[in-house]
């Protein structure tokens, strides 16, 4: 008898709610799309979007730009798979997208960390460009030359990078995957 | 050596199978409520911020004028919190060049309707949101002019959030970004 109980509250109580918890707060292949360390929710915004990304948005407090027109990539940790902190310092590389786009740091809770230069983000406009046409941006806790983030203070940090839809495209038609950047952890205190 | 451990002798297998069928019943039942139960939605705070039926334009995010989570500096936003119960709501907003888009959401946060701005083509948006059941009470005209002129949106539900998003390209362009966006209105449309 015992054991029927232990099986049913384990199998129906936290099956039941943990597996809806793993789809809001993580997502699926059914929902979400995943490059390195960045995510992705493919039907965010939209009005035939799933349960799970909307529950996923709104309990973050998130109004999401429809996936069609804008495409949000976040990322909680780097491209080895570690957790980003802001005792650590980050290196994000990679190929520029032909359209705008921006990178924001935010804290877990997707606030905007509190710094003396009060930067929060660079974007295809205010991010300076060595030889090569290709985002270099340092996220860390003190100053850096060329694009720094600052992050003093922030604890576990989410990365958010987001691509407006490309010129070129058709109307209605979906839009593709953007080079994403890789995250390199350089040190850590 | 048995494979399977003592203890599961005693399982029943009705047991499973119930408990399989109440674990889906609780995690389909879960994620539909944790909308509902929401009260830091996005909808929430702006309501917090917010007057009904007026336009505001949202201060640039910092950490410390931040209204919205996961809303860098990059973006402009122009908000009206819409209540249609007293009659519809007139909007009206200028989308100036490509990356600037306008959205309807529904306190559940379901983006119902958007526009883009066209490539390098200054798009005019103007259009009047009427209370779900508008669309047999305007047969009747009651009390009121049918405007014609402007299109028209039956919203899903009496109160929302219409959004104005402009991509900011730079401190530069913060004066133009901030003047276009407070172009855009959202008042009671007069009887």
């Amino acid at each position: 008898m015992l054991v029927n109980v232990i099986v049913f509250v384990t199998i129906a109580i936290a099956g039941g709610l943990g597996t809806s918890w793993y789809m809001i707060e993580k997502g699926s292949r059914l929902t979400t799309r995943t490059a390195g360390p960045w995510v992705t929710w493919v039907s965010a915004g939209r009005p035939q979007a799933d349960p799970y990304t909307r529950a996923h948005h709104i309990r973050r407090g998130i109004l999401p730009v429809s996936s069609a027109l804008t495409q949000t990539f976040e990322a909680m940790t780097d491209s080895e798979g570690q957790a980003l902190y802001s005792s650590c310092e980050y290196l994000v590389e990679g190929e520029e997208p032909q359209a705008f786009w921006s990178l924001s740091v935010f804290d877990e809770s997707g606030r905007l960390i509190s710094n003396q230069a009060e930067r929060y983000s660079f974007n295809s406009t205010t991010l300076m460009h060595g030889p090569s046409p290709r985002i270099q941006i340092v996220v860390a806790r003190d100053a850096r030359p060329g694009n720094w983030l600052p992050t003093g203070g922030g604890g576990r940090l989410s990365l958010h990078f987001q691509v407006d839809e490309a010129p070129s495209s058709l109307p209605g038609a979906e839009p593709s995957p953007p080079p994403l950047p890789v995250i390199r952890r350089i040190a850590c205190r | 050596m048995p494979l399977m451990p003592a203890w599961t002798r005693k399982l029943s297998w009705q047991v499973v199978a119930v408990s399989a069928v109440m674990a889906g019943i609780i995690h389909i039942a879960s994620t539909l409520i944790v909308p509902k139960l929401a009260t830091a939605s996005a909808y929430h705070r702006l309501s917090a911020a917010l007057p009904v039926n007026s336009m505001r334009v949202l201060p640039p995010a910092t950490a410390t004028t931040q209204v919205l989570p996961f809303v860098g500096p990059d973006v402009r936003l122009a908000v009206c919190r819409y209540d249609v119960s007293e009659g519809p709501v007139q909007i009206s907003a200028v989308l100036p060049e490509s990356g600037w888009t306008l959205g309807l959401y529904t306190p559940d946060g379901d983006n119902f309707y958007a526009i883009t701005a066209q490539e390098l083509r200054r798009t005019d948006v103007r259009f009047t949101l009427a209370p779900p059941a508008e669309r047999f009470l305007g047969l009747f005209n009651w009390g009121r002019t049918a405007d014609t002129t402007t299109t028209q949106i039956t919203v899903p539900q009496t109160t929302g959030v219409v959004v104005l998003r402009a991509p900011l390209r730079g401190r530069a362009y913060q004066y133009e970004t901030e003047s276009m966006l407070a172009l855009a209105q959202c008042a009671k449309q007069k009887a």
